[in-house]
């Protein structure tokens, strides 16, 4: 029995060491937490190609929503922003505070990037730094060409659009000190002369632009997105689709981002040597200087010529989605800018099979010189100034920050600081036509003929001493600092 | 409900037997009748004093067994079940004494033999919703989602505990504050039977919400439903055994079999004595689920009841007669024939060419030993586990594309197959200790436990493009994508529980629970959860015997209570981390999830009073509760700000984008609660029984903290969302509202208005049970008052140009119809009131014959009849949770399909 019981107690100790199979294992999160980032290797590469990531994301989804927000497109679906058309901005709508959230991702990531990761990671290289300066100084440049006041800071109080464009001014000074090549510095020289011009310095504006076009005179800069891994454009996939309809005297521009390929992801602009000569001839206008002006337009002529079309299968698109707007699909229609104005040609693309399009997908325009030849005004010149910035800009963007249209400070942010108060309604000029009507137009499918109810370059021509538009003839608005 | 079989077996228990009278759903009035569920251990109901509702197999035959939630349906008196679409494996959802949380899903915790299942009922994480031009979407909430409760082991099934979520959850901790449900299957017999039973049936569309008379002969066919069950059981007294199964298919009422589905369930259950004083039971349940899913909900392209309902046949063409391409009308009864003609084949092709096929496989077992090694002690030991695996493959062909007219897609190149996968493993131990102590009229049940419960979800996804037409697997795709996503915890908690009793009359319910969880904060530690309650039983008082001698009562309980029960958070929700992902070949590296150590379960404080009477020689059963909630430290999720930097890619939700989860808010639920059950009849050959219930609920948020208003459901904020916000139910509608002025044109136009809440103020069931000899007759149903529905399809109906009554021609003097569309919302928000029949089953039971027990003939109809305020189907909605486990509240009738009507014949064999 006494032999019995050892046995017993042996096999008991021997099976003392089963607990630890039952002891549960311990919970570790699958995802890695901050202090391991930045422990790691290479933190800085991965950290930037992120911050790059949502730039791209930033700048195609900037482009979705303020394209509908202008004259260039209209949503004739039923994703995407369907108040944007009308135009209605209102501070609780979830797509402002994307955008704004974007600009606060953009700003925080390079911040992050320049003041953490670089501590951390001595594999950082001025390659890098330029990088994250450049984004953060875009970030201001978006807040100051399209909202009316934002932080400047994580949770601060809110700094009006003029602030934030010299801001973006400093930044991007920041980043020239990083430039690795010429192209580098015409990329932000421009970006600085853009932001000059929007601020109304003619001056700075000039010296920039002609400062980049020493270092380059066809540049491009380009974010791009990555189709395969899911990073996608989504204007592109709005505009190749039937989605979105063009202005139809736009229509020889649509669609900017194809697919060639499946899974292919168009690159979007967001710097290109155009935009100097653009500046350059509203200066010279600004200055009553006619011939300079025709001169940078004849010029930027050139350029557009010379920049790349790609042959596109659009067959697809048939110009009709939804049931109660059709848009002209032939070649054979011919569009006036506004009621007032006559009928132009070759607007209008055969994109029906057999025909396949060729598209300008850096820079198009209607403009050719005798219109340049033929202007013999102020008024006029710089119609074709924005007509031009709406053409080679298109898609990209950047045409309802020309219109003047601010958006307001989302209703999450101005939560958090008093200082919010006064901007929480958008800014939308009182000559911006309501109820959709900057996407207006009659059609008449017999005569082949469209007219469009309103030509918004010439309604900002004719408002051109407001503050808000054509910043060269409005007056001063230098940055209020800081 | 395509994958549903109706069950119209009514006989009135599983042997065949006739003439027992069925008991009133979820009364209490068995005061002897043993419960477990909240307890710990057994106790007698007269002894606790919350309700716990005890729904036996006999009762249960009479309800629909195709899924858990539409079993109890009709049969739980307090707690209203939607299924929120007719598809098959579709989400459903729980209201019980409200919404008690404005993050978490409402759905109860579901015990199977004490064993914790899946009881996820939302779309899992990385599920797919929608996959495109290479582009994986997750769960939206935009469409129907699918979640676990369609395959919760239902065979051999011997009853089904339900108790709410308050004091009588305590027990489960941090784990229940949406209730408990749960099953106790079958183990043992006294004696050998053997049962089969065939049922088989059709299945149509209820198309009486349809605006197009056409759309059903489009879009439906008549459902092929068969089923067929097996069961025995028997043993002696030291082991006996219980076998149930099933398996059953529909073909689905959608053209093409677009919603087929298959579904097998098998049971067993042993039980050993391996002396008088310990037994050991063994149960094991396999689900094997698979089912067909037709697009639907904001999909867009071609989804079948968008381009129906909804009028997006306009955004098709087709060739006409002439041979020009031109789009088909808004208004599908006014198509020519040829139109019509064209129309029908192009929906017929395009419900054919797709292929998202969803397939589950669950295994769930439980294993206790209970021992009783001196008198009134008693231990036992419960150890179980769930696992349950869930494949989604959705396959886009070039074929497809085409047919659909999509104009993105790059023909040739476009084909691609995306996957998903996830494993869930629950598994549960649990240990208590019960003792029973008795001297002079005091009874003192002493019960002690601890329990142990992990959860691992783990999900991943693949995506392969660029694939040839008819491959089903990616293996080959030009390119292939995948991602990953864990989570895991676990929960400890210890509990302790005195109930004190005098001259067996009144009682005194006393409990602590401790938890811990691994999900909570570093800065949290154990959470616990008291709760004390009083039962007394006035009907045994000397005052009241001649009232009980003469049988005006019977029996009388009075009941009161106050007690906490818990909602975790999600795991590793706590931690800030850096998310990775990949672009232009690199990793790609950014702000993650922004953390916050202070992150604590949700505590709902419950407090509530009520009673339990059985009346006039038991002809009156009735039951009553006044309850008052208030789930403090609510989680929300907070947005971040935006200057804050947090964010996630604009084509996720955008809503849901860049929160921190924070335990800052305070949600008020009120009501009362009132069951009640007459014996309308009871003769030598009659049995007549009318049970109804009615509910009360006033749901309030009455703090956000420092959120603002922030939606759980919908769309963008210029259409319609569900919202959360200080003052106003969880998940109102909100969206433009046109103010007329007295002419009928419009005043004004306000942006964000509360236009209804979702929520019903008032709801129940109600069901008719009559037997006359071997013949018997169940109905039951359901209804609402109080909530509101927001029909999309009949918005864009009107976008599209067609007229709608609800809206004054006055308003539309001066502009166009697409013009205003998202400006008159509040038009298109109707009262969600309704009264439902869900079944209508007459049986004739043969009895024993030479060769058999019993035979059993029933019929029964599902779903026959619908009453609705509203011109669409209020419950036919969008699952409506943004992300995996999230609340939702339904609300939102875009292109989803009602549930199908059901004619089944049942013949049952009992040996």
């Amino acid at each position: 029995m006494k032999t019995i019981k050892l046995f017993m107690l042996v096999c008991l100790l021997a099976s003392a060491s089963a607990c630890e199979l039952l002891q549960p294992g311990d919970i570790i999160n699958p995802n890695v937490d901050e202090d391991t980032f930045l422990k790691s290797a290479n933190a800085m590469q991965s950290w930037v190609n992120g911050t790059n990531k949502s730039f791209a994301e930033a700048i195609g989804t900037f482009a979705e929503l303020t394209e509908i927000l202008s004259d260039n497109y209209f949503n004739n679906y039923s994703q995407s922003s369907k108040v944007f058309d009308i135009p209605e901005i209102l501070y609780t709508d979830a797509d402002v505070t994307a955008l704004q959230r974007y600009i606060g991702t953009l700003r925080e990531s390079a911040n992050y990037g320049i003041d953490e990761v670089a501590q951390a990671d001595p594999e950082t290289t001025n390659s890098h730094l330029f990088n994250l300066y450049y984004i953060k100084g875009y970030s201001y440049l978006l807040a100051g060409e399209y909202f009316t006041a934002l932080p400047v800071e994580a949770g601060g109080e809110v700094k009006e659009w003029n602030t934030q464009l010299t801001m973006a001014i400093q930044t991007f000074r920041d980043a020239l000190g990083y430039a690795g090549n010429q192209e580098d510095t015409a990329f932000i020289n421009t970006l600085i002369a853009r932001a000059y011009h929007k601020l109304g310095d003619k001056t700075n504006a000039v010296n920039y632009a002609n400062a980049a076009l020493e270092c380059s005179i066809d540049f491009v800069k380009n974010v791009y997105f990555d189709g395969e891994k899911g990073v996608t454009n989504s204007i592109q996939l709005y505009t190749f689709g039937f989605q979105f309809q063009p202005l139809p005297r736009l229509d020889f521009l649509d669609p900017k981002y194809f697919v060639l390929t499946n899974l292919e992801q168009r690159p979007v602009c967001i710097a290109k040597a155009e935009e100097l000569h653009l500046i350059l001839a509203e200066a010279s206008l600004a200055d009553n200087n006619i011939n300079p002006a025709k001169q940078q337009l004849k010029e930027l002529l050139a350029l557009v010529a010379s920049r790349p079309v790609e042959t596109v299968d659009d067959q697809r698109d048939d110009r009709h989605n939804g049931g109660f707007k059709y848009y002209p699909d032939s070649s054979a229609y011919k569009v006036a800018a506004s009621p007032d104005e006559p009928f132009r040609e070759g607007l209008v693309l055969n994109r029906q099979a057999p025909n396949f399009i060729s598209i300008p997908y850096v820079s198009g325009t209607s403009v050719d010189t005798a219109m340049i030849d033929n202007a013999t005004s102020v008024d006029d010149l710089l119609e074709i100034v924005y007509l031009m910035r709406q053409e080679i800009f298109f898609a990209e963007g950047r045409r309802a920050s020309d219109l003047g249209i601010r958006l307001p400070v989302c209703e999450i942010e101005a939560a958090n600081t008093s200082s919010a108060a006064p901007y929480i309604d958008a800014q939308i000029p009182s000559f911006i036509p309501s109820d959709k009507e900057m996407d207006a137009f009659e059609m008449d499918r017999d005569a082949k003929t469209v007219v469009i109810r309103h030509n918004m370059n010439k309604i900002i021509v004719a408002n051109k001493g407001l503050e808000c538009v054509i910043p060269f003839f409005g007056g001063s608005r230098a940055g209020s600092g800081f | 409900m395509a994958a549903i079989i109706c069950i119209t077996q009514v006989s009135l228990n599983t042997y065949g037997r006739t003439g027992d009278t069925i008991p009133p759903a979820g009364t209490s009035v068995v005061l002897d009748e043993i419960v477990v569920t909240g307890q710990g251990a057994e106790i007698e109901k007269r002894r606790l004093s919350s309700n716990v509702v005890s729904i036996g197999s006999k009762e249960l035959e009479n309800y629909n067994h195709g899924r858990i939630d539409q079993l109890l349906q009709n049969a739980l008196p307090n707690v209203q079940i939607t299924l929120s679409n007719g598809q098959p494996g579709a989400t459903s959802m729980f209201k019980a004494r409200g919404l008690s949380s404005a993050f978490t899903n409402s759905t109860p915790v579901i015990y199977i033999d004490g064993v914790r299942a899946d009881n996820l009922n939302t779309g899992a994480a990385l599920n797919i919703t929608e996959g495109y031009y290479g582009v994986f979407v997750g769960t939206t909430g935009q469409t129907a989602a699918s979640g676990a409760m369609a395959d919760i082991p239902l065979e051999n099934i011997d009853r089904i505990e339900y108790v709410s979520g308050g004091a009588a959850t305590t027990l489960y901790g941090s784990d229940a504050a949406n209730g408990v449900i749960q099953i106790f299957t079958k183990k043992s017999a006294t004696k050998q039977s053997v049962f089969f039973e065939t049922e088989l049936g059709a299945e149509t569309a209820n198309a009486q919400y349809y605006h197009f008379k056409r759309t059903a002969d489009l879009l439906h066919q008549t459902g092929f439903v068969q089923k067929y069950r097996i069961g025995f059981d028997g043993g002696n007294d030291r082991v006996s055994y219980s076998f149930g199964g099933n398996m059953s298919g529909s073909s689905g009422t959608i053209v093409q079999n677009a919603n087929e589905s298959r579904k097998y369930d098998l049971r067993l259950g042993t039980s050993v004595h391996f002396n008088r004083k310990t037994e050991y039971q063994s149960s094991f349940g396999v689900v094997v689920n698979e089912f067909k899913r037709s697009r639907n909900g904001n999909q867009g392209g071609y989804v079948g009841l968008w381009v129906t309902e909804g009028a997006a046949a306009t955004n098709f063409t087709y060739a006409n007669q002439a041979g020009d391409r031109v789009n088909y009308g808004a208004n599908l009864d006014k198509l020519d024939d040829y139109a019509y003609a064209q129309m029908k084949t192009f929906v017929n092709k395009a419900e054919k060419l797709q292929n998202n096929r969803e397939s589950v496989k669950r295994f769930q077992t439980s294993q206790s030993l209970t021992s009783k090694p001196v008198n009134n002690l008693t231990f036992k030991g419960v150890f179980g586990l769930d696992y349950r695996v869930n494949t989604n493959k959705n396959i886009y062909t070039n074929e497809y594309w085409d047919h659909v007219q999509d104009n993105y897609a790059i023909i040739g190149s476009s084909g691609s197959i995306f996957n998903f996968n996830r494993n869930y493993l629950s598994l549960t131990a649990d240990i208590n200790g019960q003792y029973k102590w008795y001297s002079d009229g005091i009874s003192i049940i002493s019960t002690a436990g601890y329990q142990y419960f992990s959860v691992r979800d783990h999900q991943w996804n693949s995506t392969g493009n660029d694939v040839r037409d008819g491959a089903l697997i990616i293996s080959g795709a030009a390119t292939t994508l995948a991602d990953e996503w864990l989570s895991f915890l676990y929960n400890y908690g210890a509990f302790l529980q005195e109930n004190i009793g005098i001259k067996d009359r009144y009682f005194i319910d006393m409990g602590l629970r401790g938890d811990y969880n691994t999900a909570f904060g570093d800065n949290i530690g154990w959470q616990y959860y008291p709760k004390i309650g009083i039962s007394y039983l006035l009907s045994e008082e000397s005052f009241m015997q001649s009232l009980k001698k003469n049988n005006i009562i019977n029996n009388l309980q009075i009941r009161g209570n106050y007690g906490i029960a818990g909602s975790y958070p999600p795991p590793f929700e706590y931690q800030r981390t850096i998310s990775f992902s990949s672009y232009l070949n690199h990793q790609a590296a950014a702000f993650g999830k922004a953390g916050n150590p202070d992150l604590a379960p949700e505590k709902k404080h419950s407090y509530e009073a009520g009673f339990n009477a059985l009346l006039f020689n038991r002809v009156l059963n009735l039951g009553f509760t006044l309850y008052y909630a208030l789930t403090k430290d609510a989680l929300f999720g907070i947005p971040m700000l935006p200057s804050q930097g947090y964010s996630t890619s604009y084509q996720e939700n955008l809503e849901e984008a860049a929160t921190y989860l924070a335990n800052v808010g305070e949600i008020e639920n009120k009501g009362i609660e009132l069951s009640l059950g007459v014996q309308l009849l009871k003769t030598k050959d009659w049995n007549v029984q009318l049970n109804a219930s009615c509910n009360t609920n006033h749901n309030e948020v009455l703090d956000i903290g420092t959120a603002v208003p922030f939606s759980i459901g919908g769309f963008s904020s210029g259409t319609i969302q569900t919202v959360v916000a200080e003052g106003k139910p969880v998940g109102f509608l909100r969206g433009s509202k046109a103010v007329l002025n007295e002419d009928g044109s419009v005043k004004e136009v306000l942006p964000l208005q509360d236009l209804g809440s979702t929520i019903p103020t008032v709801y129940g069931n109600l069901s008719l049970s009559a037997a006359y000899r071997n013949w018997q007759l169940f109905v039951s149903g359901d209804y609402q008052t109080g909530a509101y529905v927001h029909s999309f399809d009949r918005q864009f109906r009107f976008l599209k140009g067609l007229k709608d009554e609800a809206v004054p021609e006055k308003t539309l003097e001066g502009t166009t119809q697409d013009a205003q569309w998202l400006n008159f919302t509040n038009f298109f928000v109707e009262k969600a009131d309704f009264l439902k029949i869900r079944n209508i089953a007459l049986s004739y039971t043969v009895k024993s014959s030479r060769y058999m027990k019993s035979a059993v003939f029933s019929f029964g109809v599902y779903n026959p009849f619908s009453f609705t305020a509203s011109s669409v189907d209020p419950e036919a909605a969008l699952s409506g949770a943004l992300t995996q486990g999230a609340a939702a509240t339904g609300g939102f009738n875009y292109a989803s399909y009602s549930l199908p009507r059901q004619f089944i014949g049942t013949i049952r064999v009992n040996f």
